[in-house]
C-alpha cells in the first residue's frame, strides 16, 4: 500500500549491530516516507542512527527487520545484481568523506557509474556535463589529491548525479568542509532539486543546511523523535 | 598491557590474513635459506667424511696371485700406512624375480677389512660359504634368503645371505656406480669351495695423508719394486689420490647449485618479507600520527614496533629453524641413497642456523622500519587526514601518460593497469620476487633438457640392442656363424677394445686412452662429428678422436699424426676427424677394427659383439629375453661370457645419476616455486586488501560483483604476466649458468646448452592460476561484506 509518488517508504526499520556479546540497537523501528521531488533533512545528535538509516536507504547495508520500498519495490527481495543496478541507476550517494578513487581523474571518477551502467557512447561527454554542472568544467583532469575538499565533494556530487538518479542521498556532505564551501555545496544540491526535481535526502548537523529542506526528521536513540514540516 | 600496545596488537592481529601472510613469508623464507645453507655447508663435508671413514685405498695394484706374506712386505714400505689384499670375481646370480644378473664379488681379506671397508647396514658378516649383498641394487633378496650363483665354470652354488652392506667404493674402479652390477661379499676361506685359488690378486694400499703427490708417486714406485722383487708381474697400477667418492662429481654439482639457490633464496625471501612487512605497516601510518598527536615520542613509537616485529621474527624462527635442518637431513638421506654416500644424522649446522637468526632478526626490522620511520616523520595532520584509501602519494603525470599510450584497451582495463603501477616500489619488489622464483623454476627444466641431450648422445653410440662381452677373444667368424641361425638376431658386429697411452713430443706416456675398434662400415654408430670425417672402408691407420683431445690439445687437427702406445708398440695414426662424445674428459678414440687387430695380433678376433635384434623382438619388447637367451646360449657352449647387457639398460643406467640430479633440481624448483607462489599470493592479496575500501566505493556507485571481480583479476593477471615475461628473460642466463655448473662438475667440461619450452609453459600456468586465485580470494571477501562495512575498512 504505497502511494504513487512516494519514492522512499520505510516501515518499522530496525538495525542491531552485534558487537560480540553486546547488541547495539542503532535503529529501533523507524517509519517515514519521502515524496517524489521532496527535500528531506535528517537531523539528530551524534550516535542517534542517522548514518545507519542512510546506509539502509542507499542499499549499502541491510536492515535487521522492517520493510524498505524504493519506488514501490521491496528492496529486501532484490538480488545482488539488481541491488547494484539500483545503486547505479536510482541512487546517487554523497559521502561525508567524499570517497573518490584516489588515482583517477575527476572525469574518470564521474565516468565510473556510467561505465558500470554499461554505457559506452558519449561517456566522457556525459561526465563532462555533470562536472560542468557542478562548476568543475576546468578541473577535468585533476586527481582528488589535487583538488580542495569542496571541489572533491563537488566531484562526488557530479558522480552521484551523472546517471540521473531518482534520489540523491547525502550523509553530512558539508561535514568535512569549511562554511563557505559548505554553503556552496548546499546551494548546488538545492539547484539540482529545483532544476531536475531530484529527490534529496540529506543528513546534517547544520540547521542552515536543514533550512533548504521541506521537511526535517529528528532522530534520537534510533527512533523518530519528531517530524517538522518547513515552508 | 598498556593501551597503545593493545591497540597495535589488536590492529596487527585484527588483520589476521595479513598477519599470517607476513609470518608465513618470513617462515618460508627462513626455512628455504636454512635448508639450503645447511645443505651447502654439509653436503661435501658429509660425503668426504663418510668416504674417509671407510679408509679408501690410495693405490691399487692388480698383480699375479699373492698372499699375506707380500702384504707384510708392502706394509713395511716407507710412507705406506696399510695394505690389504682383495679378490674380485664376476659371477651370475639369480635375482628375486628369477633372472640371471651379473654380480661382482669382493672377497674379504682373511684378517678383516681395513681398506675400502664396507659398512654393515643389516645382519652380520658372512662365515665360510655365506655371502653379504650390497644394499643399492634392488635384488629383492634379503637377510635370511639364499642366493643362487653361477660360477664361471657353470657350477651353481647356494649361499645364505647374512647381511646387507653399503659399499661406497662401487664405481671407484672400472664402470661407474650407475652401471655397476650388484656387489656380493664372501670370505677368503670360501675361495676353494668357490673354485678359486686361495690367493689375492688386488693389492690395496693407503699412504701417509701428509704426503705430496710426488711423494705418493715415489711410494708407489717402491711398492711396485717390492711386488716385482717377489717375482710377480703387475697388470695395472691405479693411483686414486686424492681419494674422492666415486660420485663426487654429482655432489659437487649439487653443492654448486645449492650455493646458487641459496643466494637466490636469500634475495627471494628478503623481497618476500620486505613486501609483506611494508604492506602490514603501511596501515599503521594513521595510528602513528594519532599517537604523535597525543604526545608519543618517536623513540617510543619505534621501540614499540621493534618489539612487535621481533614477535614475528621469533614465531618464524621457532618454526623454521628446527624444520629446515631436518628437511635437509631428509633430502640428504634420499640423495645419499641414490648417490651411495653416507649422509650424516640430523644435527644443527651452526652456520646455517646463524644465518637464519641473522636474517630472521634483521630483515624484518629493516623491512618494517621504513614505513614506520616514514610514518613517524610525517606531520600529525598528514597522518591523521589519511583516510586509508591511499597511503602514498603518486607522481601521477608520468603514469597518466604511460597508460594513455596503451591503445585499444578499454577504460576498466586502463584503470586496472594504472592500479597495477601505482605502488612502484611494491610492484618492483613483487616482480623481482616472482621473476627470480620463476626464472629459477624455468631454468631447472632447461638444465634437465641439457642433461637429456647428454643421454641422447650416449644412445647414438649404442645403437645395437644387445652387447655381449667375453672374457677373451673369439674368432669373429665363429660368433657370426653361431648367431646367424639364432632366432631373434638380425645381425652382429664385432668390437675390439684396447687401453693405450698417448705419447707426447718427449716420448713419454702422456694420457691413458681408450681405443675402440669398430668396422668402418658400421651402421651401429651415428657419430656426432665436430671436424673431419668418420672412419671409412679402406682406412688403415685412420683414427677419430673425441672432444677431450681438442680440449687438452687445441692444436691438434685433421691430417696430423699422433703416436699411441698400443700393445707395447708405438704406433702412428693419422687423424681423420673429431667426434663429440658425452662431454667426458676421458680420451676415447675409434680406429678400424681390422687394423687394431693387426696391431694387437688378434687377427679376425673380438671380445665384444654388438647384436641387433630382429624387428619382431623389438616390437614385442623381448630384448630382455633375447639378452638372457644369448647369454645362456654362449655359456652353455662353454664360452667365457663376462656379461651380456641390453643397450637400453646401459643407457638407462648411465642416466640414473643424472636422474638423481634432475630430481634434486625438481625438488629445488618446487621449493622456489612455493616461495614464489607464497610471494605472489601474499602480494596480490595485500594489493587487493588494501583496495577493499576502494572496492566499497565502486560497489556504492553501482558496480556489480562481476565488474569488481573483473578489474581485480585483470590487475592480478597483469602482474603475473609481467613477472612471467621477466622470468623468461632471466631464465636464459640462469639456465646457462646452472647447466655450466652441472656439466663441469660431472663431465669436466661444458657440452651443449639446451632450452625447452616445458619450464616456461608450466610456470606460465602456475603464475596464471595463482594470480587469479590470489586476486579473487580477497576480492570475494570484500564482496561478502556489506558496503557499509567495506567503506569503514581501514
Ligand atoms: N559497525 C557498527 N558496529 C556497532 N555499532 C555501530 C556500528 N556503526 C554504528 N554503530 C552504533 O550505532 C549507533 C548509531 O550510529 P550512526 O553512525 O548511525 O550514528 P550517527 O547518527 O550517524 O552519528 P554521527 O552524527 O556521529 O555520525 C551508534 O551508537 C554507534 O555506536
Ligand atoms: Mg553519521
Amino acid at each position: 500500500m504505497t502511494l504513487q509518488d512516494d519514492v522512499i517508504q520505510v516501515e518499522n526499520l530496525t538495525k542491531v549491530y552485534q558487537m560480540g556479546e553486546i547488541e547495539v540497537h542503532a535503529l529501533r523501528g523507524v517509519s517515514f516516507s519521502v515524496h517524489q521531488g521532496e527535500v528531506l533533512a535528517i537531523m539528530g545528535p551524534s550516535g542517534s542512527g542517522k548514518s545507519t538509516l542512510m546506509n539502509m536507504i542507499g542499499c549499502l547495508d541491510v536492515p535487521t527487520s522492517g520493510n524498505y520500498f524504493l519506488e514501490g519495490e521491496l528492496v529486501s527481495e532484490l538480488d545482488e545484481d539488481r541491488l547494484a543496478l539500483v545503486r547505479n541507476q536510482k541512487i546517487g550517494f554523497v559521502f561525508q568523506k567524499f570517497n573518490l578513487l584516489p588515482r583517477a581523474t575527476a572525469l574518470a571518477n564521474v565516468e565510473l557509474p556510467l561505465r558500470y551502467a554499461g554505457i559506452t557512447n558519449d561517456r566522457s561527454e556525459l561526465a563532462k556535463k555533470a562536472l560542468e554542472a557542478v562548476g568543475l568544467g576546468d578541473r577535468l583532469t585533476h586527481q582528488p589529491n589535487e583538488l580542495s575538499g569542496g571541489q572533491q565533494q563537488r566531484v562526488a556530487i557530479a558522480r552521484a548525479l551523472v546517471n540521473n538518479p531518482a534520489i540523491i542521498l547525502a550523509d553530512e556532505p558539508t561535514g568535512n568542509l569549511d562554511s563557505t564551501s559548505g554553503s556552496e555545496i548546499k546551494k548546488l544540491l538545492l539547484d539540482l532539486n529545483h532544476s531536475d526535481g531530484t529527490t534529496l535526502v540529506i543528513v546534517t548537523h547544520d540547521p542552515e543546511v536543514a533550512q533548504i529542506a521541506q521537511r526535517v526528521i529528528h532522530l534520537r536513540d534510533g527512533q523518530v523523535e519528531r517530524e517538522e514540516v518547513l515552508a | 598491557m598498556r593501551p597503545r600496545w593493545r591497540k597495535v596488537f589488536a590492529d596487527l592481529w585484527g588483520n589476521k590474513t595479513r598477519f599470517v601472510l607476513v609470518v608465513l613469508s618470513l617462515t618460508v623464507g627462513l626455512f628455504t635459506v636454512g635448508m639450503i645453507a645447511a645443505g651447502y655447508i654439509s653436503i661435501l663435508e658429509d660425503m668426504q667424511n663418510g668416504y674417509d671413514s671407510i679408509n679408501p685405498a690410495d693405490l691399487r695394484y692388480i698383480t699375479d696371485p699373492f698372499d699375506t706374506e707380500l702384504l707384510e712386505r708392502v706394509r713395511r714400505v716407507d710412507g705406506v700406512t696399510d695394505a690389504d689384499g682383495e679378490v674380485r670375481l664376476n659371477w651370475q646370480f639369480m635375482d628375486g624375480e628369477g633372472e640371471w644378473k651379473n654380480m661382482t664379488i669382493r672377497v674379504l681379506p682373511e684378517d678383516g677389512q681395513t681398506i675400502d671397508r664396507v659398512e654393515l647396514q643389516e645382519g652380520a658378516y658372512p662365515e665360510n660359504r655365506e655371502i653379504m649383498l650390497d644394499i643399492h641394487i634392488d635384488t629383492q633378496l634379503g637377510v635370511g634368503d639364499t642366493v643362487l650363483v653361477q660360477l664361471p665354470s657353470g657350477t651353481q652354488k647356494q649361499l645364505p645371505i647374512t647381511g646387507i652392506v653399503q659399499d661406497q667404493t662401487i664405481g671407484e674402479i672400472a664402470t661407474s656406480y650407475f652401471v655397476a652390477p650388484s656387489f656380493g661379499y664372501v670370505t677368503y676361506e670360501s675361495l676353494p669351495w668357490l673354485e678359486e685359488p686361495l690367493s689375492y690378486d688386488n693389492l690395496l694400499v693407503t699412504v701417509d695423508p701428509n704426503l705430496s703427490a710426488d711423494e705418493i708417486d715415489q711410494v708407489s714406485q717402491n711398492v711396485i719394486r717390492v711386488i716385482e722383487q717377489s717375482g710377480r708381474s703387475i697388470s695395472s697400477v691405479m693411483n686414486l689420490t686424492p681419494t674422492a667418492h666415486p660420485n663426487a662429481g654429482y655432489i659437487t654439482a649439487m653443492s654448486g647449485l645449492l650455493a646458487l639457490l641459496g643466494t637466490f633464496s636469500v634475495f627471494l625471501s628478503g623481497f618476500l618479507v620486505f613486501n609483506s612487512m611494508t604492506s602490514l605497516f603501511a596501515q599503521q601510518v594513521q595510528f602513528i600520527g594519532i599517537m604523535k598527536g597525543i604526545g608519543a615520542q618517536r623513540k617510543t613509537i619505534i621501540q614499540m614496533y621493534t618489539v612487535f616485529i621481533l614477535i614475528f621474527s621469533l614465531i618464524a624462527m621457532a618454526i623454521s629453524i628446527p624444520t629446515a635442518g631436518r628437511a635437509w637431513t631428509g633430502l640428504a638421506a634420499f640423495f645419499s641413497s641414490r648417490l651411495n654416500y653416507a649422509s650424516s644424522e640430523f644435527h644443527y649446522v651452526p652456520l646455517a642456523v646463524g644465518l637464519q637468526i641473522v636474517i630472521g632478526l634483521i630483515l624484518p626490522q629493516l623491512a618494517g622500519i621504513m614505513p614506520i620511520l616514514r610514518a613517524s616523520k610525517i606531520s600529525v595532520q598528514e597522518a591523521i587526514s589519511q583516510t586509508g584509501i591511499e597511503v602514498e602519494s603518486t607522481g601521477k603525470d608520468k603514469k597518466e601518460k604511460q597508460t594513455k599510450k596503451i591503445k585499444g584497451i578499454s577504460r576498466p582495463e586502463l584503470i586496472a593497469i594504472r592500479n597495477t603501477f601505482r605502488r612502484k616500489g611494491r610492484l618492483i619488489l613483487t616482480l623481482i620476487t616472482l621473476s627470480l622464483g620463476g626464472a629459477m623454476f624455468i631454468a631447472t627444466f632447461n638444465v634437465r633438457a641439457s642433461l637429456q641431450t647428454y643421454v641422447d648422445r650416449v644412445a647414438k653410440y649404442l645403437l645395437a640392442d644387445v652387447s655381449i662381452n667375453f672374457d677373451r677373444n673369439y674368432p669373429i667368424q665363429e660368433i657370426e656363424m653361431l648367431t646367424s641361425t639364432f632366432l631373434g638376431i638380425e645381425s652382429v658386429e664385432p668390437r675390439a677394445m684396447a687401453y693405450c697411452q698417448l705419447i707426447d713430443e718427449n716420448g713419454d706416456a702422456a694420457e691413458n686412452v681408450e681405443m675402440l675398434g669398430a668396422p668402418p662400415e658400421s651402421t651401429l654408430i651415428e657419430p656426432i662429428l665436430i671436424r673431419g670425417r668418420w672412419l671409412m672402408p679402406g682406412d688403415e691407420k685412420a683414427i677419430v678422436l673425441n672432444e677431450a683431445f681438442l680440449a687438452e690439445y687445441p692444436d691438434l687437427d685433421v691430417g696430423d699424426t699422433i703416436t699411441l702406445y698400443v700393445n707395447r708398440r708405438e704406433v702412428d695414426w693419422t687423424i681423420v676427424g673429431f667426434f663429440q662424445f658425452i662431454g667426458n674428459d676421458s680420451f676415447i678414440v675409434y680406429v678400424p677394427l681390422d687394423y687394431l687387430n693387426a696391431v694387437t695380433g688378434n687377427i679376425n678376433q673380438a671380445s665384444n659383439f654388438q647384436i641387433v635384434a630382429t624387428p619382431e623382438v623389438i616390437e614385442n619388447e623381448q630384448v630382455d629375453e633375447l639378452v638372457a637367451q644369448v647369454d645362456t646360449f654362449f655359456r652353455d657352449k662353454g664360452f667365457h661370457v663376462n656379461s651380456t647387457t641390453s643397450s637400453a639398460d646401459t643407457a638407462g643406467n648411465a642416466t640414473l645419476g643424472l636422474d638423481t640430479l634432475t630430481t634434486f633440481l625438481l625438488i629445488m624448483a618446487g621449493l622456489i616455486a612455493l616461495v614464489g607462489s607464497i610471494g605472489l599470493t601474499g602480494t596480490m592479496s595485500m594489493n587487493v586488501m588494501e583496495r577493499t575500501r576502494e572496492i566499497g566505493v565502486m560497489r556504492a556507485i553501482g558496480a556489480t560483483d562481476a565488474q569488481v571481480m573483473r578489474q581485480v583479476i585483470i590487475e592480478g593477471t597483469l602482474i603475473g604476466l609481467m613477472s612471467w615475461v621477466i622470468a623468461t628473460i632471466v631464465a636464459f642466463p640462469l639456465s646457462y649458468f646452472m647447466s655450466y655448473i652441472i656439466n663441469v662438475s660431472i663431465f669436466g667440461m661444458f657440452g651443449d646448452f639446451t632450452v625447452t619450452a616445458t619450464g616456461f609453459l608450466i610456470w606460465f600456468g602456475i603464475v596464471g592460476v595463482l594470480s587469479m586465485i590470489a586476486s579473487i580470494m580477497p576480492a570475494r571477501n570484500a564482496a561478502k561484506l556489506t558496503i557499509r562495512e567495506v567503506l569503514a575498512y581501514e
